[in-house]
């Protein structure tokens, strides 16, 4: 489990911003039976989102792409992508879940999106409730959900660093703090690199928990299924 | 998503529409007078002005030649026979054989430094009792007196004033004294005016005050129109004293002239002198530099006059204005002349407006020039100066400028179309594509025709569908410059930081079928950002390329390769991009296009490229370059 700094009680915080009023009450509502216990915050649009996170500090932040700027303009996808994009800069660490129509434009912010050291899922609008909902579980832990973002893409790209941490893992067979101390970078962000390696290799917590398996070792096996570890 | 709410938006796009023709039409023309009105006050056009009212008036045609004036003339001959200095008795004689003939006026355009012995009284006791002469001095620049004892109105200077080309198109005809600047009674007059009022004397017609303009001179009921700072073409000339401009004598032979040896010997008939006026003058070239003229010139290869017949223009224009109401140069006022401007460019503006093609303009055009100068050569024949240079210039300024806005409309013409165009298709691919779907499935529904799962399908084609159109919408966008066509008609927007087009750029590579490719496993990728201010749009098309080139040449050549990496790196203003791949071949059956392409891009960004094996098996493609270093090309 990734910790989140929460600042005082364990009350659970999700912001929403969707500027479609149906949708918006429909997804609060849903939000709220998973989790009872929540505080949920919407906003209308990016700038009152903005606001929102700064003096909310949500544990997730619920993203719809097609988002006016303020209440008035047009619904753009591009006012999502930039908001995005302002949320990763300004909250590295937060927790993000995107529903949208049109996963697609997020291709532009892979790069943004591989080095986020938050949770990040991903769910085009289109899917049945109770996927969205596992995705969005998934954020909240700080595990990653991309798998429609690849969609259609053959193969698997990584980044050089989680190749390091497959090698340092199963092939010397270091623990995480080990690991952390030969890369010189922190436990957490070892713990985010397994988070972006199991959603490559499509290993999913929730998947884990209902088969019974362990996803460090569903991760070993399936590297080598994929020839990433030789 | 919220509709939009078209009707609210026309009227406002209709007034800016408008406002904007409005604005299209007339501003050009406003800017280009405007601009030639400006250059014409602050004196821009001054010489061109001047030099067409040269031109216009030497191309008048000639005249007979005067009958009020005789030139006598003492050149290099004559002054060898009498000497120089010329001696007082030469002078005495001459003036004494003249009288002789009764002639109405003698002019002795002699200044004392001619003359043997200025300062002495001997000239003005021999021939002093002449009413009809009349001697010279200089008032300004410099002081030279006449010959002494003669009365005041028996004196006239002969000081011009140069136009700032050094031309003389004009004549001062009074003065104050320098000396006593503000004492009327030391008001002197030319040479020209003295010997112009004594001949009209005699015809009862007295110089007096202008009565339309009371500083001008006037004789009779001729006023000779006065020259002021901005008269005509001029701009801030010194109008000091009274002076006019100068309206030459058309012709080769404006003057009878008599060189002084034929009076001694008598060479000459009686009735050239007899009533007339007679100005005596040197005209040997070294001993009185002749004045520089442009309309007409007497010393037969340098545009010049003589002095003695500068002087000898002036009154036979004096003479011919009040007798034979020869014209003098008029001009209109100032404000008049702008108007003239205004009005006479607005007009071509607007007639080279109403024409449609651009073959007409250029005749329109054409037409009112040439007949601009026909007018303005008629109205210095009547003896009227009216502006022409800017008008001459308004046009074609006019003209190209259309041409350059009409340019760039059609440009946008273009665009526009090319917008149109899409627009079309768009609407035809959604009639043609998911509107006939949908109707379907309305149908199949409205029958109870269909299953749930056909439903579903049928909703996620049309999604797909609708989706496919705003993809093909946002990729027409996109201008040609700005895009790089990649495999599967993908198009890159070359204005997106250059890092991620690397990043699209190898997944889309990767993708593709090259044999090496299968056996690929790791495909490990990382790209630092780039700072792209330096980089022009054809570089970063290079880059790309680039990339894209050593990917493809790891799944041609490399073998059975599982691990490919490519990694872009920023050290300190150092960046490197390098490919890595562990296949078993060697990448060096690539000099054809390969590494030109390579190469060519490694000077471009004055960095060096390396391509080499490595000793554990496979490739490394390297291309770096020092940021820094381009900050010096100016993009």
């Amino acid at each position: 489990m990734i910790n989140q700094d929460l600042p005082d009680s364990q009350t659970l915080k999700i912001l929403v911003v969707d500027d479609h009023e149906l949708f918006l009450d429909g997804t609060i509502k849903v939000l709220q039976t998973q989790y009872p216990n929540a505080v949920i915050e919407s906003a209308r649009n990016s700038r009152k989102l903005l606001a929102a996170v700064q003096q909310f500090k949500p544990k997730l932040v619920l993203i719809d792409l097609s988002i006016p700027e303020i209440t008035g303009e047009f619904a753009r996808t591009e006012t999502g992508l930039q908001l995005l994009q302002t949320l990763m800069q300004n909250y590295p660490t937060m927790n993000l879940a995107i529903l949208s129509s049109n996963i697609k434009a997020l291709k532009q912010l892979r790069p943004e999106i591989e080095a986020h050291q938050g949770g990040f899922s991903i769910a085009d609008k289109s899917l049945p409730n109770k996927d969205v909902l596992a995705r969005i579980d998934c954020a909240m832990n700080g595990f990653t959900h991309t798998k429609d973002l690849r969609n259609g893409t053959t193969g698997i790209e990584i980044k050089p660093e989680w190749l390091t941490v497959l090698n340092l893992a199963y092939r010397e067979g270091l623990s995480d703090r080990a690991i952390a101390q030969r890369m010189n970078v922190s436990e957490r962000t070892v713990r985010i690199y397994f988070s972006r390696i199991y959603d490559i290799l499509g290993i999913y917590p929730e998947d884990c928990r209902r088969n019974g398996q362990n996803p460090r070792i569903q991760t070993e096996i399936r590297a080598r299924e994929e020839g990433l570890l030789p | 998503m919220k509709l939009v709410h078209l009707s609210n938006l026309i009227p406002k796009r209709q007034l800016r529409h408008r406002v904007v023709t409005w604005c299209s039409h007339a501003l050009p023309g406003l800017v280009i007078t405007g601009l030639v009105v400006i250059a014409r006050f602050s004196g821009l056009l001054q010489g061109l002005e001047l030099f067409a009212l040269d031109l216009l008036l030497k191309a008048r045609p000639a005249e007979s030649q005067d009958e009020y004036i005789v030139l006598i003339s003492i050149d290099r001959q004559d002054l060898n026979q009498i000497g120089n200095p010329i001696p007082n008795q030469e002078i005495i004689n001459l003036v004494n054989t003249l009288q002789s003939y009764q002639p109405s006026v003698i002019g002795l355009n002699l200044l004392g430094s001619l003359l043997s012995d200025p300062s002495s009284k001997t000239l003005f006791n021999r021939v002093g009792r002449y009413k009809n002469l009349v001697v010279v001095e200089k008032l300004l620049s410099e002081r030279i007196h006449p010959p002494a004892g003669f009365p005041l109105d028996q004196v006239g200077f002969t000081d011009i004033y140069l136009d700032g080309d050094n031309y003389l198109r004009r004549m001062l005809l009074g003065t104050s004294n320098p000396a006593q600047p503000d004492n009327p009674e030391e008001f002197r007059f030319s040479l020209a005016i003295r010997l112009a009022e004594l001949y009209l004397k005699q015809q009862n017609i007295v110089l007096k005050n202008g009565d339309r303009d009371p500083l001008a001179m006037q004789l009779g009921t001729t006023e000779l129109p006065r020259f002021l700072p901005n008269s005509g073409g001029y701009v801030n000339a010194n109008a000091n004293g009274v002076q006019i401009l100068l309206n030459f004598r058309m012709g080769r032979q404006p003057f009878r002239t008599i060189p002084l040896r034929d009076i001694k010997s008598k060479r000459f008939d009686p009735e050239w002198l007899r009533g007339r006026v007679i100005i005596i003058g040197v005209t040997d070239n070294n001993l009185r530099t002749p004045i520089p003229t442009r309309v007409t010139y007497s010393t037969g290869f340098t545009e010049s006059t003589h002095g003695v017949e500068v002087q000898a223009h002036t009154v036979s224009q004096i003479l011919n204005s009040v007798l034979n109401q020869r014209p003098n140069i008029n001009t209109w006022s100032e404000d008049w002349n702008y108007l003239w401007i205004v009005i006479a460019g607005g007009t071509g503006i607007i007639a080279c407006q109403i024409t449609q093609s651009f073959k007409q303009k250029i005749i329109v055009i054409g037409v009112i020039q040439i007949s601009l100068l026909a007018l303005s050569y008629f109205a210095i024949n009547v003896g009227l100066w009216i502006p022409v240079i800017p008008i001459l210039l308004i046009l074609p300024l006019y003209l190209g400028l259309e041409l350059i806005l009409r340019y760039k409309l059609i440009e946008k013409q273009r665009t526009i179309n090319q917008r149109q165009q899409i627009i079309n298709h768009t609407f035809d691919v959604i009639h043609n594509g998911p509107l006939q779907n949908l109707n379907n499935v309305i149908r199949q529904l409205r029958d109870r025709n269909l299953t749930e799962s056909k439903l579903l399908s049928e909703l996620e084609e049309l999604n797909n569908e609708i989706r496919l159109i705003g993809d093909y919408l946002k990729q027409e966008s996109l201008s040609p410059e700005k895009t790089l066509y990649l495999h599967k008609n993908l198009r890159l927007d070359l204005t997106l930081p250059t890092h991620k087009l690397f990043f699209m750029i190898f997944t889309n590579t990767l993708e593709r079928d090259f044999p090496e490719f299968r056996t690929l496993k790791q495909k490990v990728r990382h790209f630092d950002p780039i700072d792209d201010q330096y980089l022009s749009l054809e570089v970063k098309r290079e880059l790309c390329l680039f990339l894209e080139e050593a990917l493809i040449n790891v799944g041609k050549h490399a073998e059975e390769p599982t691990y490919i990496s490519a990694i872009g790196s920023n050290t300190k203003g150092c960046y490197t991009l390098r490919i890595t791949d562990n296949g078993k071949g060697t990448c060096l059956s690539t000099q054809g296009n390969g590494s030109e392409l390579a190469n060519r891009l490694a000077a471009q960004l004055k960095g060096t490229f390396i391509r080499i094996p490595l000793k554990e098996g496979g490739t490394v493609c390297q291309l770096d370059w020092i940021e820094k270093a381009l900050s010096s090309k100016s993009k």
